[in-house]
């Protein structure tokens, strides 16, 4: 139940009445006087008051401008920003007020003191019309910016005055991390007025653990306490891996209530909340008397990684974006390994499943040659794998919304898990190309090998990490690198009379159609599409690529619908919105702004290429709706070693809601049907959660792996070459 | 000045707009605190007592991140926390007559009579009227809509009959819906803050709304910039006090000495906002693409 809707109810209680007249007289809160101006506590490691230009000098005050580059600082130029002549300061006589001008000020850092256990940074800002946020810097560099090494952004307390001076805490942390100390906080302001007054810092307990305290994912608990988190095999404060919680019980709940709402009445996978939205509410609702950053930010992030939707995702604050000891190191990268891994089916061994090394780069890792293509993953810090990755959720990863394309995600992201996550792993290397009957069992320490070197670098820069796409090799000789922009390359080569297109998703512009426009133009007969990560992309892209390969025998159609708050899918809804599949270009926003569609929209251009091979492996989104409306055309063959994700809708991100927040996550707003005709459409199913099986499931095999195939290509191309 | 606990029950009128220019009074919308001189009185924010003139300050403890605004609000920004960020959070728009284009708005987080922060849609000197509109996930209804707006204008004074707020079928290129509601002015709620009146428009939508809505409020004063806070559509079936009481959802704030969202203090936010040229396009398609995430803890070359 809402924490608003309490106090509506309160409304009618005495007790509340009685609360409404105790307001009509003056209240103290703590730490006001009588007159309603704050006292700084004498008990502080700091207390600034920001009215004398040179006792801020002493405390190392520094300007900084609107991109927090270093501005001249000087105790004339702070004198101009300190107002002494406001009858009501907050605090003692004065407080700051910057207004920025061009290439000026527009925020003030302050050192602060040396102190070994936890501390509070508060400080009090007021709207100009935008409030200053306060973050602290984790740094040993002169420039504790330059250098930063961790930060957290405070959060509101909840307490407000009557005259709009607003109170924000960064709540307790620690005041070193892995030894590098708390250095500075810094009160920034972007193009409004910059108000603030009264910083506190005040010492609020010991440390849990020391600098060199060592863990591990299973015993981080007992190892880092409840306010530790374990990264690169050591304990750290959790605030500066996930960052501030809200602060009070009632902000929790408000956040998780809010969370839940958005998820239960607004996400529009049905799958996903007919099973798992109660269960979701339940696990949120849980959380709202956490205020241990890692048991509260890791159980939201478990949560959207049980609630199992691709498009959904996680709030991600600034401290975790801007952290040297993140909880996971990226996605799809080869982290500080130099090395990709790959599902993998261990013919050589028992005949399993598991997770190989796809590809190494010796000079690009922190192991140096520690790992070997061919590498079987045994165990992580001495669990069982899929013991250990259990836990990957509370890392902040989502999860694929078919539960059975869980490996290859899986596998394209390991390596950068294990890189912050795991202080050690052991894998199998088996004696030769042909046989492991008596492989060698290979101890990796990854710790405190990583920790060393990003204590040394200051940071996360200590290799030049790769991208780790679910492929043993590529499929074309010559890949094309990534475009600067971002957006996805499509490698297209004419190999033994096979057109082969490698591609990752479906961004770009026009160079990202016009390998597809050439190579398919003169109705090639055998087609090879390598897609084994697949991000997805543009609506329109995907819709182009149908329209250039579907022919007639496959008419399918989708349209994604969005749901009304009360029910998913009440009587008459999706048929009421079947006139948007031959809906024009539609305008700005009309009852169809909340569908997506693709399908026959145009003639197919390109109906004669005979056999089409698709190679799927973590494939997701408009890489899900692209196989499934070409699924069951003639001469089009999936191949793949487990279902795709089943991400069947268009994703949208959610708005940050506290100041610390750079992203608030995402969800689907869409599920989609699948049919043969427009009309066939109101009788189909929703399919969200339900991956395409591929025609023909193919794994990478140990015994290629050892011998340099690639077990997905050689079979797709073997296929193609088949007499029809 | 001494304030009034007094809580009046005042009728807020919902409109429903028909299909031919027919507007029918649904029924009693919410009531609302006791009003003193055109300044809401606050009665759970504290203090307002005066000592040799100077009133004294108090302070709030565990004050709603939502402000009057309630969690269970079907609008995705409401805070406008997230600028574009999406389809779904609030779109700033400007009209030329013609067609409506993709214009700029800035957050503000000044004191709004919702206890939320607000946005400011800019006209930037252009003879256009402006929109703030954002879809939202309708359904099942009642509803209590309501949100505060007012408007930026030099040239003459601010009416309420300058904003209009609907919801539902509130189309924007297309020839409105017939399932579209259009909020009154809740004439005893003015506030105002500072040099500021916000004019407060609410009500109750006795109806179904369709799973597509959108929340539309519009200025129709060519040139004035649109300013908009505490936007919120709640299924009474998801707050019962509604329905047994008919109370709005939290008091409003006494804000008549509190900072206010001066007109000045915009301007200088959009002189220093460089090259803020009205992006000038049309929604994009949706995304089908599971990359919005940042990458946190990218290793990199150092």
């Amino acid at each position: 139940m809402s924490s608003w809707w309490c106090s509506m109810r309160c409304w009618l209680m005495p007790t509340l009445v009685l609360a409404l007249m105790v307001g009509a007289v003056p209240v103290r809160a703590a730490g006001f006087d009588a007159l309603g101006r704050l006292q700084l506590s004498s008990e502080n490691i700091l207390s600034v008051s920001f009215e004398d230009p040179e006792a801020l000098l002493d405390a190392g005050a520094r300007f900084y401008d609107r991109n927090l580059n270093p501005a001249p600082i000087d105790a004339q130029r702070l004198q101009r920003v300190i107002t002494l002549s406001d009858p009501r300061p907050l605090e003692g006589e004065g407080y700051v007020y910057i207004e920025p001008r061009e290439d000026d000020v527009s925020s003030l850092g302050l050192d602060v003191p040396s102190v070994d256990g936890r501390v509070e940074v508060t400080v009090w800002v007021r709207a100009e019309p935008m409030l200053p946020a306060l973050f602290v810097v984790y740094s040993t560099s002169d420039d504790p910016l330059t250098g930063l090494f961790a930060t957290v952004t405070a959060v509101a307390t909840g307490r407000r005055t009557s005259d709009d001076w607003v109170e924000l805490s960064t709540g307790p942390v620690d005041g070193a991390v892995l030894g590098i100390p708390l250095k500075q906080v810094v009160i920034q302001g972007g193009f409004s007025d910059v108000v603030f007054d009264a910083l506190e810092v005040k010492r609020v307990g010991d440390r849990a653990f020391g600098d060199d305290t060592t863990c591990t994912q299973a015993n981080v608990a007992s190892q880092c306490g409840e306010d530790g988190e374990c990264i690169f095999g050591a304990c750290v404060d959790s605030a500066v891996v996930w960052g501030a919680v809200p602060y009070t019980p009632r902000h929790r709940r408000e956040y998780l209530d809010r969370l839940t709402h958005i998820f239960t009445r607004v996400h529009a996978n049905r799958s996903a909340v007919q099973r798992r939205g109660t269960e979701f509410a339940a696990r949120l609702a849980a959380l709202a008397h956490v205020a241990s950053p890692r048991r509260f930010w890791g159980g939201v992030a478990d949560a959207v990684h049980f609630f199992r939707d691709h498009h959904t995702s996680a709030p991600v604050s600034y401290a975790a974006l801007q952290s040297s000891v993140p909880s996971v190191l990226g996605r799809e990268s080869s982290g500080v390994l130099g090395a990709c891994f790959g599902l993998t089916e261990l013919d050589l061994l028992d005949g399993g499943a598991g997770f190989t090394v796809f590809r190494v780069d010796a000079a690009r890792s922190l192991l140096g040659d520690a790992l070997r293509v061919g590498d079987v993953l045994e165990s992580i810090e001495d669990e069982a794998v899929d013991t250990w990755l259990a836990r990957q959720g509370t890392f902040g990863t989502n999860a694929p919304s078919d539960p059975a394309a869980d490996a290859p995600w899986t596998a394209v992201d390991l390596a950068n898990v294990l890189s912050s996550r795991a202080s050690h792993f052991s894998v199998l290397r088996c004696e030769s190309s042909t046989s492991c009957n008596a492989p060698t069992h290979i101890r990796v320490d990854l710790q405190p090998t990583v920790r060393q070197a990003v204590l040394a670098a200051r940071g996360l820069g200590v290799v030049e990490a790769f991208t780790c796409d679910g492929r043993y090799a590529p499929s074309v000789t010559t890949p094309r690198p990534r475009p600067d922009d971002g957006s996805d390359a499509v490698s297209h080569e004419l190999l033994e009379g096979i057109n082969t297109f490698q591609f990752d998703g479906f961004t770009g512009g026009q160079s990202w159609r016009t390998p597809f426009l050439t190579g398919l133009g003169d109705a090639p007969e055998k087609v090879l599409f390598d897609t084994r990560l697949g991000n997805g992309g543009a609506a329109a892209l995907a819709e182009f690529l149908v329209g250039l390969v579907r022919d007639q025998s496959s008419p399918q159609v989708v349209l994604g619908v969005s749901r009304p708050w009360h029910t998913l899918d009440p009587d008459g809804y999706y048929q009421s919105l079947l006139g948007c599949v031959t809906n024009p270009e539609p305008p700005l926003f009309d009852a169809c702004s909340g569908t997506i569609w693709l399908g026959a929209r145009e003639e197919p251009a390109v109906a004669s290429v005979a056999r089409i091979a698709w190679v799927t492996t973590a494939d997701v989104s408009a890489n899900d709706f692209v196989p499934r409306l070409l699924r069951g055309r003639a001469g089009v063959r999936i191949l793949g070693p487990t279902p795709l994700s089943g991400a069947y809708g268009a994703i949208v991100a959610l708005p940050p809601l506290l100041p610390g927040e750079y992203y608030g996550g995402s969800i689907q707003v869409h599920d989609s049907r699948f049919a043969a005709s427009s009309s066939a459409l109101a009788t189909a199913a929703y399919e969200s959660g339900t991956g395409v099986i591929p025609d023909e499931t193919v794994i990478q095999k140990l015994s290629h792996s050892l011998t340099g195939r690639d077990t997905l290509i050689t079979r797709a191309r073997a296929w193609l070459t088949e007499a029809p | 000045m001494k304030k009034s606990l007094v809580l009046l029950a005042l009728v807020a009128a919902c409109q429903d707009v028909r299909p031919g220019g027919q507007e029918t009074t649904l029924r009693p919308g919410p009531a609302r605190p006791a009003q003193d001189g055109g300044v809401a009185t606050n009665p759970d924010a504290g203090v307002t007592t005066e000592d040799a003139g100077v009133p004294l300050r108090t302070v709030e403890e565990d004050t709603s991140m939502f402000g009057t605004t309630s969690v269970g609000n079907l609008l995705m920004d409401p805070l406008f926390r997230g600028g574009s960020f999406s389809s779904m959070g609030f779109l700033a728009l400007s009209w030329t007559g013609e067609q409506a284009e993709l214009t700029w708005s800035i957050p503000f987080e000044a004191a709004t009579p919702s206890r939320t922060s607000g946005a400011t849609a800019l006209a930037r000197g252009e003879p256009v009227e402006l929109h703030l509109v954002s879809m939202f996930s309708g359904g099942r209804g009642p509803f209590y809509a309501d949100v505060w707006a007012t408007l930026e204008d030099d040239r003459a004074d601010v009416t309420a009959d300058a904003i209009r707020v609907q919801v539902g079928e509130a189309w924007i290129g297309l020839e409105p819906g017939a399932r579209l509601h259009q909020l009154a002015h809740v004439p005893g709620d003015d506030v105002r803050i500072g040099r500021r009146a916000w004019f407060h428009y609410a009500g109750v939508i006795d109806a179904d709304l369709p799973a597509t809505s959108a929340f539309l409020i519009s200025s129709l004063r060519s040139g004035a910039d649109l300013l908009a806070a505490g936007p919120q559509v709640v299924p009474l079936a998801l707050q019962p006090f509604f329905a047994a009481t008919g109370q709005l959802p939290a008091p409003r704030a006494t804000r008549a000495q509190i900072q206010p969202v001066h007109q000045h203090l915009m301007r200088r936010v959009q002189e220093r906002m460089p090259a803020l040229e009205s992006p000038r396009r049309v929604m994009p398609r949706p995304t089908i693409r599971v990359s919005p995430a940042p990458t946190p803890g990218h290793v990199g070359t150092p």
